[in-house]
């Protein structure tokens, strides 16, 4: 396991930051936090990075414990704060070698390896300005760049692409991708379900600084409580129709989207000859019927009881007592 | 040693940037520069300018290493580049002396300023140089650490200069320059800035009783 985590805790005051978080990340895997804004996830990185002080818990890199001396496992790990953190006064290229030497390279490899990267991330143009200059996407792009410079095993990424424009968003996330199937283990958070989504094998839902569920996309999918969705597009449709079917059929739970639209939530497989029998015998045309499958903001929302749109607005906030 | 590669990436990396950065300009190297000018101007003899000079010495290392502080780790701190240093696996204890190790290179730097300005007014032979500078670094490494003190309890460069100046202000007046009155002499050898600038004045002045010193030492 690249990451071992357990019974990490955080309080600022009486403020829960982070209580009983536990998780572990499997080497060469890319595992996401997702969680609303004040979820605790920029807490949990500061801990398991060495930039705060857990309450309590223990964190484990590649077998060892480390809770007691993050700052042995720093060259181990490369990180990308929420918000660029590299000198403005320096340009992208001296920045990178700057933090080059940071972790100990020697001049002339410092110079080889800051060229490739400025060119792996598009910046080689941009190389000899100043760090100021920059756009946000460049910026975090060079962020990251500076987090990958001493070749880590393990990359954690504050919400890599939150607040930047969506080209560069995209290319982040391929180089992302890249540097996964090279081999090395990430750790992001985000609170973009879709980003969740695309990159991450496994995922962890946070909310008011507690893990609610972990598991695969698959595992996360199958836990929903209605395994199957159907969704039939109908010439009427209302509540009262939605608790007839509801009643009639054992193990479905039916609801009205919008008049017409009615979803059907079941465990098994449906059936749908009787489906159609149950429209027909009240004269109801079916115009469509069709299986839907469960987004992640699905089972996000009923887990989490979040609504999506209330991801971005500050989130939940827990308190002792 | 890795570390150390990262320790004088640090220190050359400060220097070039904040140097000359205006607040630490200001503070650290024009307003020693005029505070020089002033003092040499107003002196009428030879005599009175090697007088004054060791506390005007001081002075500029005291300015000059709590303003290059205030940049190096309050403007560090608000702009969150510090955290990238606390993040790398470099020891905590590098990391500090690399943070003020560029300041009292300054500070002793700054304490070149006023000795040259007087070289051009006056015979400085005589000095007792070996004395004179590990006075001047012994100035230049307390008020790094009085810098530092400010540097990380304030969040802003302003406030960090401004807070400064609590010390900076009362320090010119204890340090002797302008009251030569004798209770007040005592009670500011205790400061950070009177005991070393009492060590120049006796380097500067009598150099024969210092090598003397030294060699019993
Ligand atoms: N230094 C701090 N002092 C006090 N409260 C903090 C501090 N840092 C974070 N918090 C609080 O802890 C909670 C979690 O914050 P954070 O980890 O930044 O959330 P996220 O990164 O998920 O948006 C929030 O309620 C935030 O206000
Ligand atoms: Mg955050």
């Amino acid at each position: 396991m690249a990451i071992e985590v357990s019974g990490l805790r955080k309080y600022f005051g009486r403020l829960r930051a982070v209580e009983n978080v536990e998780f572990s990340v499997g080497e060469g895997e890319i595992f996401g936090f997702l969680g609303p804004n004040g979820a605790g996830k920029t807490t949990t990185i500061n801990m398991l990075t060495g930039l705060a002080r857990p309450d309590s818990g223990r964190i484990r890199y590649f077998g060892r414990d480390y809770t007691a001396d993050i700052k042995q496992a720093q060259h181990l790990m490369g990180i990308v704060p929420d918000e660029s953190n590299l000198y403005p006064e320096l340009t992208g290229r001296e920045n990178l070698k700057f933090c080059a030497a940071l972790y100990g390279m020697p001049g002339r490899e410092r110079e080889q390896r800051s060229s490739r990267l400025l060119e792996t991330f598009g910046l080689t143009e941009a190389a000899e300005r100043k760090f100021a200059t920059y756009s946000r996407g460049m910026k975090r792009k060079l962020t990251i760049a500076a987090g990958i410079i001493h070749r880590p095993g393990i990359l954690f990424l504050d919400e890599p692409t939150s607040g930047i424009d969506v080209a560069s968003a995209r290319q982040i996330r391929s180089l992302l991708s890249g540097l996964n199937r090279r081999g090395t283990t990430i750790f992001l958070t985000t609170h973009y379900i879709e980003e969740a989504e695309r990159l991450c094998a496994r995922i962890a839902f946070i909310v008011a600084g507690r893990i609610v569920r972990v598991g695969t996309l698959d595992e996360l999918m199958s836990s929903l409580e209605a395994g199957h969705v159907v969704e039939l597009l109908t010439s009427a449709g209302t509540d009262q129709l939605a608790a007839e079917l509801s009643g009639e059929f054992a193990g479905v739970r039916a609801e009205t989207v919008e008049p017409g639209r009615t979803r059907l939530y079941c465990r098994k497989r449906l059936d749908l000859a009787p489906l159609f029998g149950f429209f027909e015998r009240r004269g109801i045309e079916v115009s469509e019927a069709r299986l839907v499958r469960p987004s992640l903001e699905d089972v996000f929302v009923r887990v989490t009881g979040l609504e999506i749109a209330k991801m971005d607005n500050g989130g939940h906030r827990g308190r002792r007592g | 040693m890795r570390h150390w590669e990262a320790f004088w990436c640090i220190v050359l990396k400060d220097m070039r940037t904040y140097y000359l950065k205006p607040p630490n300009l200001s503070w650290g190297i024009l307003f020693p520069v005029a505070w020089t000018g002033m003092f040499f101007i107003r002196s009428q003899t030879p005599v009175d300018i090697r007088m004054i000079l060791p506390g005007v010495m001081a002075m500029s290392i005291l300015f000059g290493t709590t303003s290059m502080l205030a940049v190096t780790v309050t403007f560090e701190r608000k702009g969150r580049s510090f955290e990238r240093l606390l993040l790398s696996p470099v020891p905590l204890r590098l990391l500090m002396l690399a943070k003020t190790g560029g300041a009292i290179f300054f500070g002793i730097v700054n304490a070149c300023i006023p000795v040259l300005i007087a070289s051009f007014l006056i015979d400085i032979s005589g000095i007792g140089w070996a004395a004179l500078a590990g006075s001047v670094a012994l100035i230049a490494v307390s008020s790094t650490f009085l810098g530092l003190f400010i540097a990380v309890s304030v969040s802003e460069v302003f406030e960090a200069q401004t807070f400064s100046n609590f010390f900076r202000f009362p320090m010119v007046f204890l340090c002797g320059l302008f009251s030569p009155w004798p209770h007040c002499r005592l009670r500011s050898s205790r400061s950070v800035i009177c005991f070393p600038s009492h060590t120049v004045r006796i380097s500067c002045t009598m150099r024969s009783t210092v090598r003397a010193a030294c060699r019993c030492g």
